[in-house]
């Protein structure tokens, strides 16, 4: 067990991310070729599927590159954090590692789960939701503030002390094993996998627009924080992937934008103040019910 | 289950597993600890090594693994007592400084080739080569298994200068690596000590 308490230097970690990163995109390409001959072969592929597919792709592409824009500020809070605020000072280790991917994967739940309660982080994870599909490439459909919300909940790891080289290494490892959970080729796993861990089954419910699967199963890796905080369901029926109502577009810049220009709607139209305060924090379902009574 | 016994139960997932990450620092601490009286033993064990031997206890000594790598900087063959001397002339590289592809997280200072009396050796200190465009001036730091003198950790100059000290002369000295860790504004916040013994 030794090895769990080697120490690496910040370099190793820098280099062991950016590893993950470079070719799991190859690896996950791969996959994606391998679903659209699935798709083919089930005579399921449609123009609809290959647009939605490549707008999924330009989507990855323009976050990208605002990614590109504000990484230095992001990693400069956390080091400005961690330099200045940290609790202690925890080696980089293996195990300390290992740690901070539990603790990365319990604050992506939560993430997750404000990214669906409130109005405002709604807007840009909505795009994510809004295919109509669920193949590998949906993982890579992002929204215009994607990269901006991960920040609040993985920053309290700088403060117990977790170095920003391994926070960020753990988040890529949690993204990663996310992206691979957007499939149909893969039914249902072992039983002690499916109750521990994250599968594609766990996802699909996820993605559902069926009644009974609306938010529920936010984990990243671990499934087993839904299961303790009772927003657990089980794929027992079939699932209608998307969001309500649906967006209905293949063109980028449409589904990029989507859910922040429904947002500035909702807001113009809406009645007073208050009205405008609720559309931003409170879920979406909330302003749902709202247009619904005044039908 | 209702939110604040969400939040409640997260609470002590974050205490538990912060827990189990901060278990490292006594079991470090540990080792380190018993690697003082390994190496201090032995020395008076060596007069009476014929009479009673005893394994060579520095093999309980934890060890590290360091991989080759490439430094930038500054490099001359100097007494140790100088080495003041030799960081001057790196402080004074704004060549280097201006060539720094980003903020640097470490300088490396590489001793090797010392002299038969360990007075004098090759001193090599810079930052990784892979964070210097068009680095020239770099020098190999080997890679292998390091023993830890001084843990990372925030040390003074006297406990640096007390670390040559608890090298054990003995064995064949090949290298010493020290390593200060900086802050986002550059300034040392840590530093770590380690042999090499062919």
């Amino acid at each position: 067990m030794d090895f769990l308490t080697y120490s690496f230097s910040t370099d190793d970690i820098w280099w062991l991310e950016t590893f993950i990163d470079d070719w799991f995109l190859v690896i996950a390409l791969s996959l994606f070729v391998i679903e659209l001959i699935r798709y083919g072969l089930k005579k399921t592929f449609t123009r609809n599927l290959l647009g939605d597919s490549i707008t999924n792709f330009i989507t990855l592409g323009t976050f990208v590159l605002i990614v590109a824009l504000v990484a230095a500020t992001y990693a400069g809070v956390f080091f400005y954090v961690y330099d200045n605020f940290k609790l202690v000072e925890l080696p980089l280790t293996p195990w300390t590692i290992l740690c901070c991917i539990v603790l990365a994967d319990l604050a992506y739940y939560w993430e997750h789960r404000f990214l669906h309660k409130n109005g405002f982080a709604w807007a840009t994870h909505t795009v994510h939701h809004s295919s109509p599909h669920f193949n590998i490439s949906v993982a890579y459909r992002h929204g215009p503030l994607d990269w901006l919300f991960p920040l609040f909940f993985h920053l309290p790891l700088a403060i117990l002390g977790f170095n920003p080289f391994i926070i960020f290494l753990a988040e890529v490892v949690v993204q990663v094993y996310q992206t691979l959970l957007h499939t149909e080729t893969v039914k249902k796993l072992p039983r002690p996998i499916e109750a521990i861990f994250n599968t594609p089954s766990h996802h699909r419910v996820h993605h559902a627009t069926n009644k009974q699967y609306l938010d529920k199963n936010y984990a990243g890796i671990f499934i087993v924080w839904d299961r303790m905080f009772g927003t657990f369901a089980k794929e027992d029926v079939k699932v209608k992937y998307g969001i309500y109502p649906a967006v209905k577009s293949i063109n980028p810049v449409t589904v990029f934008f989507s859910g922040y220009v429904k947002l500035v709607r909702q807001m113009w139209h809406a009645p007073n103040w208050r009205y405008r305060w609720n559309l931003l924090i409170k879920p979406p379902l909330w302003a749902w019910q709202q247009e619904n009574k005044n039908k | 289950m209702k939110l604040m016994s969400s939040f409640a139960i997260s609470g002590v997932v974050v205490v538990s597993i912060w827990g189990l990450a901060m278990m490292q620092f006594p079991l470090m601490a540990a080792t380190e600890h018993s690697d003082k009286p390994d190496v201090q033993v032995e020395a008076p064990n060596l007069t009476t090594k014929q009479s009673n031997p005893r394994p060579n206890t520095t093999e309980a000594v934890k060890g590290v693994r360091i991989n080759t790598m490439s430094i930038s900087g500054v490099q001359q063959k100097i007494a140790i007592k100088h080495i003041a001397k030799l960081w001057e002339t790196f402080e004074n590289q704004q060549a280097l400084n201006k060539n720094l592809l980003r903020y640097p997280r470490k300088i490396s200072v590489y001793y090797q080739n010392f002299s038969q009396d360990y007075q004098k050796a090759d001193v090599s200190i810079g930052y990784l080569s892979d964070i210097v465009r068009s680095a020239n001036q770099s020098t190999t730091i080997k890679g292998g298994r390091y023993e830890r003198v001084l843990q990372k950790a925030a040390h003074s100059n006297e406990e640096l200068a007390d670390a040559w000290k608890k090298i054990d002369y003995r064995k064949n000295l090949q290298s010493v690596l020290e390593i200060h860790y900086l802050d986002a504004s550059g300034h040392p916040v840590s530093s770590e000590f380690m042999v090499n013994y062919k």
